[in-house]
């Protein structure tokens, strides 16, 4: 009983495949800093789907979404601000 | 009640939370202890890029995909259980029975992968990327086990196919936790895999 | 305070504001702890780690001696207050187990030594390490020196129990005013579990995973200063509800009808 129809969770998993597969062809055996940057976004747009489709966030309360969201944009930032050299 | 796959079941009005405020503790607390881990290994990582990348070689890309499409695929299944479940079509059992069969395969292809490394030599005191590769991996790995005990106790919930208030709120627990065990190696494997 | 008998109004109460003490003196523990081991010890951040010298080592333990050790009468002056805090929460679990064989109560029970004897263990070799280090080679403070961290921070296994059993009590309260909300229990699961990072650094001599490192001591040591601050303030709240709610009973004992296996209908007797 949610907003979410069956169809979308199909859909958002069909995103999520092919979101890896993008990912692994994004990586080759270099250190490409754009590649890297583009798959860890990739990886937390990922989390964010799973969140809000399969953990059924989207009919949440709204402070919980706010939570995982957060976890999701601080940790993308932790890593990639590492990754680069910022911190 | 049958849903046709187009239409939602119930629109809500009221937010809804899946499950009850415990677990979402508990889950916020694991993602944060991850967190801590992936930062942790990218400071490493950053500090010695090409020992990393250098070990990263030994690993198989192919075998870590297969692995995330395992636990996507396992929740999928688990996403659909829980609404059969509030549905109450009587399918519940078997989804989350789908879903425990890819936690297994993903045991099984884990086990095969460590199994690999030790027989090449490498263990967690090879290096430090192997140190940090089987700690997340192996912890992750409980974490998947774990799961599989929570998605095998919601087939023996979810046998009837109309479930009580509680049983539903036990089933959502046991489902949300699974997608925890899901996003922990959505980021794990681009870190440890594909990330140099 | 409407069910306490009228001939003895303040026992009850001194008892009450007692056991709200001692739930709060799992805080006592934290911040004596913290100030003993930061800036009297200097022991956290790990001055001396597995990877370092004999030398380093003896130096530390030569230098800062009155600071060192005074430090270890402030964390011995803890120990006390863990058994108080230990009591406290087990005190709860015991209100509520009162209709059971009260396991898990005694579990927390028996975990409180294991712990204040790993600390008091401690004390007792760093006390003596700072003692006389004249007299020790580098190498033998080596040892020391790995011989203390891996008491401080590798027995975490009877406080995971002890998080666990609080938790699996806190799940099975079935009283109709619970003595705590049931989200209490899943940061005692969370803390139980994620305590345990630091259950293989006898493996590693560096890296994460490390007496030194994350994996090894500040991760552990967060989940137990979050665990302890959580318990002490639901375990104090707990009692206050109790107490200002006139549930309490003066006795556990003749106040509920006695456990049955439900059988009867069955034909079977208990």
């Amino acid at each position: 009983m949610t907003t979410t129809t069956d169809r979308a969770v199909l859909g958002v998993w069909t995103l999520l495949i092919t979101a890896t597969v993008v990912s692994v062809a994004l990586s080759d055996n270099a250190m490409s800093r754009t590649g890297t940057i583009a798959i860890l976004s990739i990886a937390f747009a990922k989390v964010y789907l799973v969140g809000l489709y399969f953990m059924e966030l989207r009919d949440a309360p709204r402070p919980l979404r706010y939570v995982v969201a957060a976890w999701c944009i601080a940790t993308w930032a932790a890593l990639t601000g590492i990754y680069v050299g910022v911190c | 009640m049958a849903t046709a796959a187009n239409a939602p079941t119930h629109p809500r009005t009221a937010p809804h939370l899946p499950g009850e405020t415990g677990v979402w503790v508990f889950i916020i607390g694991d993602m944060v202890a991850f967190a801590v881990m992936f930062g942790s290994y990218m400071y490493e990582q950053r500090g010695a890029p090409l020992s990393f990348l250098a070990s990263q070689q030994a690993l198989d890309v192919t075998v870590g995909t297969i692995n995330t499409v395992l636990l996507l695929t396992g929740s999928l299944f688990v996403a659909y259980g829980v609404r059969a479940a509030r549905a109450g079509t009587g399918r519940a059992s078997v989804l989350f029975g789908l879903g425990f069969a890819c936690g297994l395969g993903f045991v099984i292809n884990k086990a095969v992968e460590f199994g690999g490394k030790f027989a090449d030599g490498i263990n967690p005191t090879t290096d430090t990327f192997f140190a940090y590769f089987f700690f997340m991996a192996g912890v992750h790995l409980l974490h998947v086990l774990g799961g599989m005990a929570v998605l095998a106790y919601l087939g023996r919930v979810a046998r009837r196919p109309v479930l009580n208030g509680k049983e539903i709120r036990v089933v959502e627990n046991g489902a949300s936790y699974w997608h925890l065990v899901d996003v922990l190696w959505i980021v794990l494997f681009p870190l440890l895999y594909l990330v140099h | 305070m409407t069910s306490v008998a009228p001939q003895e109004p303040e026992v009850p109460r001194l008892h009450r504001n007692l056991h709200i003490l001692f739930a709060w003196s799992g805080i006592a523990v934290l911040v004596l702890f913290l100030i003993a081991c930061i800036p009297l010890m200097h022991w956290i951040p790990t001055p001396v780690g597995p990877s370092d010298s004999g030398d380093k080592a003896k130096e530390f333990f030569s230098h800062d001696q009155i600071s060192f050790r005074f430090g270890l009468v402030i964390m011995m002056l803890a120990c006390p207050c863990f058994v108080t805090w230990g009591v406290a929460v087990a005190a709860q679990t015991r209100r509520i187990e009162h209709r059971v064989a009260p396991m898990l109560t005694y579990a927390q029970l028996a975990s409180i030594p294991a712990v204040v004897m790993n600390v008091v263990l401690f004390i007792f070799l760093a006390g003596a390490a700072s003692y006389r280090p004249e007299a020790l080679s580098p190498e033998a403070m080596t040892w020391i020196n790995d011989l203390l961290w891996i008491i401080f921070d590798f027995m975490v296994a009877p406080l995971s129990l002890w998080a666990i059993c609080m938790g699996l009590a806190i799940i099975l309260d079935q009283r109709p005013e619970p003595a705590y909300p049931r989200w209490v229990a899943w940061v005692n699961f969370w803390a139980g579990s994620l305590m345990l990072t630091g259950e293989f650094l006898l493996f590693f001599r560096g890296g994460p995973m490390a007496y030194n490192a994350v994996f090894g001591l500040y991760w552990p040591l967060t989940v137990f200063c979050v665990w302890m601050v959580v318990m002490s303030a639901m375990t104090a709240r707990a009692v206050k509800r109790d107490w200002d709610g006139g549930r309490v009973p003066l006795r556990d004992d003749g106040l509920e009808p006695p456990l049955t296996s439900g059988l009867a209908s069955v034909g079977i007797r208990d």
